[in-house]
């Protein structure tokens, strides 16, 4: 069994090239008077958060590494290391993100976690980097394990993820527009991805994916951006602050505040942290789905088109 | 990569794109007029019937009273947030008017405005 097996750490590899790829983005907006839009204090804390994330992973990364190599202790399984094993682990840990990514958007837990993310209003290659700093407590490295337990090495998981993570940076953009309809079918491209940071209710809860946009259309999540449905960036209820620390800990809070008020019965505690974002034991709230039909309720017209199928 | 030389790269990389933006001129906070704010106001609450748009004197926020009561629109750097006023906590003093949320993703909005302004954004808004 291949114990000590290790691959470039390839997301700090490639910070230089996130730095000269904002600033050749930031060249082409001012040149070519187009093509997205950036703001001082937005691009601050999307980048101290990303550097956070880095921090945090630092940090905390022993702990999932120690619950992948438990698990590799565990597995009689080894599919060794060749190139065409790095691929399939590469196809299968993109099916992972689609569905810890789903999650993230249902699960008000994993929210918590990941929707300083989605907290910019703007969409350019710093949104890319306004990544979660507790994406450890939300436990889901558990999604990694089949992966780990079929006999992928975990260091090999990590490096796919990592690879993931870098290709999903270029397509935080507003510069590129559609691309070639074989690679807007077949892969996760800067339109696909708009419209999944979208929160007008047509773009609420859609394309999970990371590479392959493939998991969408075949698990029924696919939203077309829409060309008379402008993406309105950000959150349906948008923070006023750009204190990273707040960004990073305000869902945790309202979270938790949320599950400890005083009257609730256990099953509405529970909910609190399963259901998804939006849900109120008295109804106060709104869930995208809500959201979705109130909309319908106003512009029936766009009922049966997509997002509102 | 070696710790020693990511975080001095990541500490100038922000430090110089920060200063590239601003130099550029692109820390300049959102102005609203009445039709913007309202405009705003509705990007954030589509449902909500407007009634009313007091904007304040810099313009970088407004009260909007609205059918489903009174709020406060403001700016966030270029774009906007808004906020009802139901559960805020209203401190007015020498600057301008302050409302404290206990919600730790707007904690306080801020809003300078001479006191005889104030007064008349108080009457405006009626109890919280």
């Amino acid at each position: 069994m291949t114990d000590k097996l290790s691959y470039p750490d390839v997301v700090n590899m490639a910070v230089p090239f996130f730095v000269a790829a904002i600033l050749i983005e930031i060249t082409w907006i001012l040149v070519k008077g187009r093509g997205g839009r950036y703001e001082t204090r937005d691009a601050v804390t999307s980048l101290v958060m990303g550097a956070g994330s880095v921090a945090s992973g630092i940090l905390l990364g022993f702990i999932a590494w120690g619950f992948f190599m438990v698990l590799w202790e565990i597995t009689p399984l080894d599919l060794g290391t060749s190139v065409w094993v790095v691929l399939l682990c590469f196809v299968l840990d993109d099916l992972r993100y689609y569905w810890v990514h789903r999650f993230g958007h249902r699960i008000r837990w994993v929210w918590a976690s990941h929707v300083n993310h989605h907290s910019s209003q703007h969409y350019n290659l710093t949104t890319a980097l306004r990544q979660t700093w507790t994406g450890t407590f939300t436990f889901m490295m558990v999604m990694r394990a089949p992966l780990i337990l079929l006999g992928f090495h975990p260091a090999m998981v990590l490096f796919a993820g990592g690879l993931n993570l870098i290709y999903q940076f270029w397509i935080h953009t507003e510069a590129i527009g559609k691309l070639p309809r074989w690679v807007e079918a077949v892969m996760n491209t800067p339109s696909h991805h708009r419209a999944h940071h979208g929160r007008n209710p047509r773009y609420l809860d859609c394309n999970y994916a990371g590479v392959f946009i493939i998991w969408d259309r075949l698990f029924g999540t696919f939203v077309p951006e829409t060309d008379g449905d402008k993406v309105d960036y950000g959150l349906v209820h948008n923070l006023g602050t750009f204190n990273p620390l707040r960004v990073a800990f305000h869902e945790w809070v309202g979270m938790l505040r949320d599950m400890m008020q005083p009257g609730l019965t256990l099953s509405q505690r529970v909910k609190y942290a399963v259901l998804p974002p939006g849900y109120s034991h008295d109804g106060s709230r709104r869930t995208s789905e809500e959201i979705k039909a109130d909309h319908l309720r106003a512009h029936p017209e766009d009922r049966g088109t997509p997002g509102f199928s | 990569m070696p710790l020693h030389i990511l975080g001095p790269m990541v500490v100038i990389g922000v430090l110089a794109i920060a200063v590239l933006l601003h130099l550029l001129g692109l820390s300049q906070r959102l102005r609203f007029d009445a039709g913007s704010a309202r405009q705003a106001w509705l990007r954030h609450f589509p449902d909500a019937a407007i009634q009313d748009v007091f904007v304040a004197p810099d313009g970088h926020a407004a009260l909007i009273l609205s059918s489903d009561g009174p709020g406060v629109v403001f700016a966030m750097g270029a774009d906007s947030a808004a906020k009802f006023l139901r559960g805020a906590e209203l401190q007015p003093d020498h600057k301008g008017l302050h409302f404290r949320y206990s919600d730790i993703g707007t904690p306080v909005i801020s809003i300078p405005m001479p006191s005889l302004q104030q007064d008349r954004w108080i009457k405006a808004m009626g109890p919280l």
